[in-house]
């Protein structure tokens, strides 16, 4: 019961003292997740000896909350946590020069709390929380730099986009709750639920899961730190659509699975080419983690949640690695287009290397873990109904990925150029990339034994090994000798671009959220003036209830400005455009009521406050747990 | 409506007194005004005193005439005479003196209505009354420190009650009426009652200065005037702590562990308090968080209440044994300075008054046969008798800390040279409230002890 508490509460608890101390950041966050992997640790082994951990407590009325590690939950608690584990000891030297610490570090421990509540959630309500707090945590994430315009794009990009699928999210819960008279999320089916409430959560994963058609987001939230990507693109985030498809799978009637199974098709192939005509190793790597959602989806579709999860624990392992090896070029090169990167692998040798054995790994050369997984989805394609559909889709789309990582492999190997600086080095990040990709080459230890402790059997097949390995194979040379202008034809710059049609996602989002900001920017002003009037109404009470001197009276206004500041860059705004603007207005307007009194003396009410409001919150932690 | 109205008759002379001192004020009589609260102050407190053993209900058992109200008017009316003396003697002349007394009898009249309520009305009604008024007294000065000081507390008294009003809210909706006594219903959501007393123990714990909603107190009462920082230091955390007891007298344990988290509050208060004390160099802010231990220790009877028998015996006693020690402890203080420099050698220049704090302090540490210690010794035991024993513990290990604090003021007026300087007097009103708080807090002391066994 401490085990299913410590995985969640302990980054949450990091990411609280980084806000509250902001001293040694870095190492609160890595101990926030050392606690949660301590947690998961803990959890898989009571799994191991069969025993669900269950906590439950009062929630709604009649809908308590629970919490519940089953074999399959404990098991992704556990990858999650080593994987950021890993990727936070990789963070702590990639952020060492970088601007946006506080933001970075109490971000990430939060979306990490997030992302274990998700896992470990046992009934939709808190699911849905969780969700939530992930959005937010992610936004909050990719926007760590908002002072770039693209960053602050990007983080609005992922938030809308997600918005708009999220709807999907609470459609299908209020369906399911409302089917099945409990929020409970239960291992068997529940009568009643149509086929429409299945299909708002298939609309749900389809957008945190990166989707075509949601999945543009992914590419564009590159923006954020190498850390940021390494995570959103692996464990977490995106694997959140694959864990509520795993834990709704129950649910889903035969002609929802198809359809799911066709939205993973399609994703595979479109993000595929898109991965393959990229010209930026990023770019091409997020494409690349649409496309390998794409299989899970469709292992789902197929019938073989067993596959989907063998190759979500896989391709979790891989493409943290993947995006750690590019965050080592980019750190050493300060570009992660092609065109600069070319030969670079000849400098950064061990980079290289541990991208190299990750990339094989997706690729699915064996022995690396990528192979099982994707021999996995393969059987499941071969024997699912369509087996033509489903066999070719995951067929072409394991020639796609071989392609696109040989092609990268050639741009990184091939060619030269010189780095700006001698390689620096960079123990931390070492550490955390080299870490994972031992996972990866170990892979074929683990990987059957953690689905098996979940509950399932991977499926293994002859002929669709020997037909995936033929297409890596041929894949893989196909990428390595390709030269440079096929890629840059008009047709593929089509590919290239996530396919915008009709405009894409400027026409079809921004412009109807560009008017519902416009609105409430309207709003906002009213709302401005109202707190300018309030507030002149009390610095005229004030003064004339007390007298008191300017100084005194400047440094509480002082206070309470920068007490709200701090709530503030939270949410700071990353974009002058947005629904976020009235944020940044209502920010702005009392940073400048703060400035009636600037240079004054340093109190700390505001720290203080926060103080008594976080003890308070502890005693209601306290009194709630003696009550479990 | 005449039973109610003569069942609460001592909160009706204290407030007629106050009106008729802010009459005097207003005619520019400070002098006529201190001795119109004196006197209504003692015919309230003997009214009271003629009212004990009475055990009733006012105006539909929305104010409760019990020990715990009618106690407090005992105590608070004399307070209030000690505290406005000690205000005379610091504040005569100054301009507006006489809106001190008015302002101090408004804030007792908070802490007397506090001390008796069986509405939540009624604790935010006398929350707000006793410490708006505390404020204003606060900013007296009108120079830099009072005022950052009164912001402070008007700050945190703005966010604690808005905080504790939004936790009520709950209350009130989930029983339907704002009586206290609806929340005493084991069928209620545990979760909804948890948050409302969490953030009553915010508000209320704000004029306590319990942790974690200290922070105001070493900053008020440093820049506050001395006289004005030791009211603040008694008055509304007495009627605080009362109305507490108050609340969870009707709080089914079943719904809300209460005492649990009382006693971790207590704990942390007790610790935090002793432990910061120890660094200070000015005798007001030791005393400020001396006074923030103090209320951990207060806490430990509010546990008792319903559990032990001794718990309104030990709020009551150490009530008047806190008021006795601390009004000593301040007006010796405002005698001397607020330096721990100022206490040098006070040994040699002034032996009677250097003997009386060294009793003040030691009474606060809890030392038989003063006040402090028969005050501290039910406490303990109405914690122990309710099953927080650790909790005593904790308490009797800070009192060994707390010596130490004391000890920092009792070792330089004994053991060190004075330093040369101008020597302050002391003023007629500040040697009567030692010298009476003094010969209180032996007899007091050793009269309980008797009384007990």
């Amino acid at each position: 019961m401490a085990a299913i508490l410590l995985t969640i509460l302990a980054p949450l608890a990091a990411s609280a003292w980084i806000i509250v101390t902001r001293k040694k950041i870095g190492y609160a966050a890595l101990t926030g997740a050392a606690g949660s992997l301590a947690g998961s640790i803990l959890l898989f082994m009571a799994a191991l000896n069969g025993a669900v951990t269950q906590l439950q407590f009062t929630g709604l009325p009649g809908m308590p909350f629970r919490l519940e590690a089953t074999e399959m939950a404990a098991v992704l608690a556990l990858v999650v946590a080593v994987i950021t584990t890993f990727i936070l000891v990789y963070a702590i030297g990639y952020m060492k020069e970088e601007k946006g610490k506080l933001r970075f570090w109490s971000g990430i421990t939060l979306f990490m709390g997030a992302m274990q509540l998700l896992v470990l959630a046992g009934d939709w309500i808190l699911f849905v929380i969780a969700w939530e707090v992930m959005g937010f945590a992610s936004y909050l994430l990719i926007g760590t730099w908002y002072w770039k315009k693209e960053a602050g794009d990007a983080a609005n990009k992922a938030f809308i986009m997600n918005r708009v699928a999220d709807l999907g999210l609470y459609v299908g819960v209020f369906v399911i709750i409302l089917a099945g008279g409990s929020s409970q999320i239960l291992a068997e089916p529940v009568q009643g639920v149509s086929v429409v409430g299945t299909l708002a959560l298939l609309l749900a994963v389809m957008g945190k899961s990166a989707q075509v058609p949601f999945q543009s987001w992914l590419s564009a939230a590159m923006a954020g730190p190498t850390p940021v990507s390494a995570l959103l693109h692996s464990a977490t985030m995106v694997a959140a659509g694959i864990i509520l498809l795993l834990k709704a799978f129950p649910l889903f009637p035969p002609d929802a699975l198809f359809l799911i199974g066709l939205v993973g098709g399609i994703t595979i192939l479109l993000a595929g080419a898109t991965a393959i005509f990229s010209e930026d190793i990023k770019r091409m790597l997020a494409a690349s983690t649409s496309s390998q959602l794409g299989f899970m989806a469709l292992a789902i579709g197929a019938g073989y949640p067993a596959a989907a999860l063998a190759h979500l624990i896989a391709h979790a392992f891989m493409k943290s690695s993947l995006f750690l090896g590019a965050g080592i070029f980019q750190h050493e090169m300060h570009s992660t287009n092609y065109e600069k990167l070319k030969g670079s692998g000849k400098k950064l040798k061990l980079a290289f290397s541990g991208f190299a054995v990750s990339g094989l790994a997706l690729a699915g050369i064996p022995p690396l873990i990528g192979f099982w997984s994707k021999d996995a989805i393969l059987t499941a394609g071969l024997q699912a109904d369509p087996a033509s559909w489903y066999f070719s889709a995951v067929l072409i789309g394991a020639f796609f990925t071989a392609i696109y990582m040989g092609r990268a492999f050639g741009i990184l190997w091939k060619g030269h150029s010189e780095p700006e600086e001698k390689p620096k080095k960079l123990p931390w990040m070492h550490l955390g990339f080299l870490t994972l990709v031992t996972a990866v080459i170990a892979g074929w230890l683990f990987l059957d034994p953690l689905v098996e402790t979940s509950g399932f059997s991977i499926p293994k097949d002859n002929i669709a090994m020997i037909s995936g390995l033929g297409a890596a194979f041929l894949g893989l040379a196909a990428g390595w000798f390709a030269t440079a202008p096929i890629f840059k034809t008009q047709v593929w710059m089509f590919f290239r671009d996530n396919y915008p049609v009709a405009g894409g996602y400027t026409n079809v989002i921004v412009q109807p959220f560009q008017m519902l900001a416009t609105g409430a920017n309207l709003i906002e002003q009213f709302l401005l003036q109202s707190v300018f009037e309030i507030g002149k109404a009390f610095l005229m009470l004030a003064r004339w209830l007390a007298n008191v001197p300017d100084r005194a009276m400047a440094f509480v206004i002082d206070q309470i400005g920068t007490f709200n500041l701090n709530i503030g860059q939270w949410s700071q705004i990353t974009d002058d455009r947005g629904i976020v603007e009235w944020i940044a207005g209502l920010v702005a307007s009392i940073q400048r009521l703060g400035q009636y009194g600037r240079n004054i003396q340093s109190g700390l009410v505001h720290r203080e406050l926060a103080w008594s409001v976080y003890g308070m919150i502890l005693a209601l932690i306290i009194l709630s747990l003696t009550y479990l | 409506m005449a039973t109610d109205l003569l069942n609460i008759s001592p909160q009706l002379i204290v407030l007629s007194t106050t009106v008729i001192v802010l009459c005097l004020e207003m005619a520019r009589l400070p002098r006529a005004a201190l001795w119109a609260l004196v006197v209504g102050m003692l015919t309230a407190t003997g009214v009271a005193v003629d009212m004990l053993g009475t055990d009733t209900t006012a105006f539909s058992t929305t104010f409760r005439v019990d020990a715990l109200s009618l106690w407090a008017v005992i105590i608070l009316g004399p307070a209030t005479i000690l505290f406005a003396l000690l205000g005379r003697s610091e504040l005569k002349d100054s301009a507006r003196e006489g809106t001190i007394y008015s302002l101090m009898g408004f804030s007792a009249l908070g802490a007397m209505i506090l001390a008796g309520s069986g509405d939540l009305m009624f604790i935010v009604l006398g929350l707000l009354i006793s410490t708006l008024a505390g404020m204003a007294m606060a900013a007296h000065p009108r120079n830099d420190p009072s005022s950052e000081g009164a912001m402070k507390y008007f700050i945190y008294g703005s966010v604690a009650g808005a905080i504790m009003l939004f936790g009520l809210t709950f209350w009130a909706g989930l029983a339907g009426t704002t009586l206290i006594s609806g929340i005493n219903n084991p069928d209620l959501s545990s979760y909804a009652v948890m948050f409302g007393f969490i953030t009553l123990v915010i508000g209320i714990g704000y004029a306590a200065s319990l942790f974690p909603v200290h922070f105001w107190t070493p900053d008020t009462f440093e820049g506050a005037p001395v006289s004005i920082a030791a009211y603040l230091s008694v008055v509304p955390k007495i009627g605080a702590l009362f109305a507490l007891a108050q609340v969870v007298r009707d709080l089914p344990v079943s719904l809300v562990d209460w005492p649990l988290i009382l006693a971790v509050l207590a704990a942390l208060s007790m610790t935090f308090g002793n432990v910061v004390a120890l660094w200070q160099d000015n005798v007001i802010r030791l005393l400020a968080y001396s006074t923030i231990a103090q209320s951990g220790y207060y806490v430990l009877g509010v546990i008792g209440v319903g559990q032990s028998s001794l718990a309104i015996d030990s709020l009551v006693v150490f009530g008047v044994a806190y008021l006795l020690m601390n009004a000593g402890a301040f007006a010796i203080t405002l005698g001397e300075g607020t330096r721990l420099d100022d206490f040098k050698g006070m040994g040699k220049r002034r032996p009677w008054q250097a003997v009386g704090m060294t009793i003040f302090l030691l009474s606060l540490v809890g030392m038989p046969p003063l006040a402090g210690f028969a005050g501290k010794f039910l406490l303990f035991g109405a914690a122990i008798e309710s099953g927080y024993s650790w909790l005593a513990v904790v308490a009797i290990l800070n009192s060994a800390i707390s010596l130490a604090v004391y000890m920092r003021i009792v070792v330089p007026m004994f053991f060190q040279e004075a330093e040369d300087g101008q020597i302050r007097t002391y003023a007629p009103g500040t040697s009567f409230v030692w010298i009476s708080t003094f010969v209180l807090t032996v007899v007091v002391g050793i009269g309980v002890q008797w009384f007990l066994t």
